[in-house]
């Protein structure tokens, strides 16, 4: 009982209880099955992301183009899904990993390879990304996508099928991570490179994977994107890979590597998107709603690295009689 | 000690682009022993322990053997595949991670982790060093002695033969690092060997079996430890005697320049109250964390006092930032030279000038490149600093020039107080004498300065008085060269009584 009250998650959890319990009062509409879908389902894409981007940032890097990679899957998927006979559900979901893995590879392939900082290969990779779907499709959407495909994300006997997709996805990352040698990896170099070194981890392989799982992540989300909204826009969703970072931060995945969970990133989402559904469910102005949305981002966090920093002020101070 | 050999190497050569960082050097290692390797920095101790525990690769032609067989270590996981682990000097360990985790990592199975394992492990190599420990704790909640016995741990975990020790005592206190010499016992007796890296040379004598000793990327020679005292070791060392305690002769103290009066901050120090004379060098010393750093800081501003005074010449002042500091004239050498005292990635010019740039303006409020030059070679030549290449980067120097380019920095600004927190931390020898030397003259010229300091000797050589502090207070104070220095440490360590 103590260790779950001193997890990180925990305090976050706790906001986000108080959060709903308001909304509940200023709007009864909140929680209804309709909105509570409604909010899970629409940040199903976003999830999956942030998912990818819990590894990346843990290793103490960061993906920049988690939002390019998606609708880069995106687009294909929804071209290849009007277009070709050999379109079903095997092989579009094949289709959507071998697609993410190439993207994240690339990427991971750059910064494992060359060491050049994340920052820097992703900006580049996310531009180009965009840039390839953009000039193909001439920036045009993709509309009326059949209906086997949106209907794998359907609801199914009131249960929302991609979020059952998302839990999944979620067990299994954090299985990784807790149970895997690569996921202790991926700690270890966040935690301390020169150790994992000394420690007989492979650096450049651990980064190298790390990044194309979250291009895995990306795009899987591009296809369930495609299937959620039934037509594919490819200039869509720019600067989502700022909110699936602030989702991962906010549940207290630490920016500087090193530390960070699945479960915690989970509530991030769900935070993220009470937030936005929140002021308009109480009818707070749209230009009102950025506003907002980035001081409660801010105060999260703020309010967790005080914690911190209480913790270790308290840990220096010397022993006086 | 068996005297059967583990690990021989014999003809050992590594070249770095320009540079010929060992030269055909050789070490034998016993089962069971301790063995000393010693060196100046920059005498190729380090290339030689990346070798040995495969981080780097040799020239061809040298030769590695394990219990007589010839052996190459491509990677890491080859050394610790034979059983050599090494215990780097900043323990390379995991701050985020459990301690049972620390001592775990790099083995699993079919990439799987298996966590009751993992306890088991953690739990068991813990109860061989013989001190008992929660291993579910974050490993950067423990003390920096702590961590170091979880880094041993962790090197015993596994079934180690050869566990190399760089700088272990470096970070800790008295109390710990007896403790350390018991556990090096222990691992002795399960026939573990040591190859143990120090500085200090008393350590080197009361822990070792044998040393081997290299210069300048060079075999010198190994002996038994018994056959050699300290001035044949330094002597081996640097090829020539160092005279380490010519330089304690009482200085002329002059007029009191500042007075500190029942100072406290909570948590920090507590009822701080000296004087401060010119031309005296006066010592701060104590166990780690008994609060000396935390007093000296305070004043330079970084950790202004809740209460009391201070009086610099007589007239009272008030230091509540670094600025006034300066303005007051004086200056702090932190003991963190690398993080807090130099930019590496800036030349040595615009190191030292950096805190009077202001003063090095032309009337157009350009930088006077001209000026910047004159005052860092005034410097170079005062200080010694090899080679005099100005415009070099700061981090492309020796540890010791490093010293002394930080020392530079801050008599540029021609303190009358200066303060320094451990000057010869990390040092080597010839370095540690220049730096002693400096201040000394520093200090016949009128300067006034404290100096923090953990060890003893240099306390002794150095000092004119010493303020003995333990738990945030000042326990004892004495001339160094009348007082009785046995009584000093014994007040360190057990308290006034």
């Amino acid at each position: 009982m103590k260790k779950i009250l001193e997890r990180r998650e925990t305090g976050v959890f706790l906001i986000l209880a108080i959060l709903c319990f308001m909304l509940s009062i200023i709007s009864p509409a909140f929680l209804s099955y309709t909105n509570i879908k409604n909010v899970l389902v629409n940040n199903v894409p976003l999830g999956i992301m942030a998912g990818g981007m819990t590894f990346v940032l843990i290793t103490a890097g960061i993906d920049t183009s988690v939002a390019s990679q998606m609708m880069f899957s995106a687009t294909w998927i929804s071209i290849f899904v009007t277009k070709s006979p050999l379109a079903n559900p095997v092989t579009v979901l094949l289709l959507a990993a071998v697609i993410g893995l190439c993207t994240g590879a690339v990427n991971g392939f750059l910064i494992s390879k060359f060491s050049i900082a994340p920052i820097i290969v992703t900006l580049g990779t996310a531009s180009i990304y965009r840039g390839i779907i953009l000039v193909y499709t001439n920036g045009t959407w993709i509309m009326n996508l059949p209906d086997w495909f949106t209907n794998l994300c359907r609801t199914w006997n009131m249960i929302p099928l991609p979020v059952v997709y998302t839990i999944l996805i979620f067990v299994i990352s954090a299985y990784i991570l807790k149970r895997t040698y690569f996921g202790r990896s991926v700690y270890a170099i966040g935690g301390n490179r020169n150790a994992a070194k000394y420690a007989g981890v492979n650096i450049g392989k651990t980064i190298f994977l790390t990044y194309t799982y979250c291009g895995l992540m990306c795009g899987i989300a591009g296809l369930v994107i495609d299937s959620i909204l039934g037509n594919c826009q490819p200039s869509g969703s720019t600067g989502w890979e700022m909110n699936a970072i602030a989702a991962a931060v906010i549940g207290g995945t630490n920016i500087l590597g090193g530390s960070g969970t699945m479960a915690g990133t989970a509530i991030g989402v769900v935070m993220m998107g009470v937030i936005e559904n929140g002021l308009v469910v109480a009818h707070i102005p749209t230009y009102y709603q950025k506003l907002v949305y980035g001081l409660i981002i801010l105060v999260t966090v703020t309010f967790d690295v005080i914690r911190k920093n209480f913790a270790d002020s308290r840990k220096q101070t010397i022993e006086m009689d | 000690m068996s005297g059967k050999s583990f690990l021989k190497m014999e003809n050992v050569s590594m070249t770095f682009p320009g540079i010929k960082a060992l030269d055909d050097v050789r070490l034998e290692i016993f089962e069971g022993e301790v063995h000393a390797l010693m060196g100046e920095n920059g005498a190729g101790k380090s290339t030689l322990i990346k070798i040995i525990s495969g981080v780097q690769q040799p020239d061809e032609g040298s030769k590695i053997f394990l219990d007589n067989v010839e052996v190459r270590f491509s990677n890491v996981g080859d050394s610790i595949k034979h059983g050599i682990n090494a215990i780097q000097q900043d323990l390379s360990l995991f701050p985020n991670m459990s301690v049972a985790e620390n001592i775990y990592l790099g083995r699993s199975k079919n990439g799987r982790v298996d966590w009751k394992e993992c306890t088991r492990i953690a739990e068991e190599a813990i109860a061989v060093l013989g001190i008992s420990m929660n291993v579910q704790e974050q490993l950067g909640n423990l003390s920096m002695a702590k961590q170091q016995m979880v880094a041993i741990a962790r090197a015993i975990s596994f079934e180690s033969r050869l566990l190399i020790m760089d700088e272990p005592t470096a970070t800790l206190s008295f109390s710990e690092v007896k403790m350390l010499y018991s556990i090096i016992e222990k691992l002795k007796k399960q026939n573990i060997a040591i190859l143990f890296i120090s500085h200090k040379l008393n350590e080197v004598f009361k822990v070792s079996d044998r040393v081997t000793v290299l210069k300048d990327g060079k075999y010198v020679g190994c002996r038994n430890i018994a056959e050699l005292d300290e001035n044949k070791l330094v002597q081996m060392m640097v090829g020539r005697s160092v005279a380490y305690a010519s330089l304690n002769q009482v200085s002329y103290a002059g007029e009191k320049i500042l007075e500190v009066n029942d100072i406290s901050k909570k948590g920090n120090y507590k009822s701080i109250s000296f004087d401060l004379h010119k031309g005296e060098i006066l010592a701060f010393t104590g166990l780690v964390g008994a609060g000396r750093s935390e007093t000296v800081k305070a004043l330079f501003g970084l950790n202004p006092p809740d209460s009391g005074e201070i009086y610099l010449k007589g007239k009272k002042i008030e230091i509540k930032n670094v600025s006034q500091a300066i303005k007051n004239k004086i200056a702090f050498i932190p003991e963190n030279r690398h993080e807090e005292g130099l930019v590496l990635a800036m030349t040595m010019k615009d190191n030292i000038t950096l805190p009077i740039l202001k003063r090095l303006m032309t009337s157009l409020q350009f930088i006077n490149r001209r000026s910047v030059n004159e005052e860092t070679e005034n410097y170079v030549k005062k200080l010694n600093i090899k080679p005099p290449q100005i415009n070099k980067l700061a981090g492309n120097f020796s540890g010791g020039n490093q010293q002394k380019i930080a020392v530079a920095k801050w008599l540029i600004t021609d303190p009358e107080i200066l303060i320094i927190d451990e000057p010869t931390h990390g040092v080597d020898i010839a370095s540690k004498t220049e730096i002693h030397r400096l201040l000394k003259d520093l200090a016949k010229e009128g300067m006034a300065i404290i100096m923090v300091s953990s060890e003893w000797q240099e306390v002794f050589a150095l000092s004119d008085r010493v303020i003995v502090m333990r738990h945030g207070r000042i326990v004892h104070e004495d001339n160094t060269a009348t007082g009785d220095q046995n009584l000093m440490m014994e007040k360190a360590i057990l308290g006034g009584k």
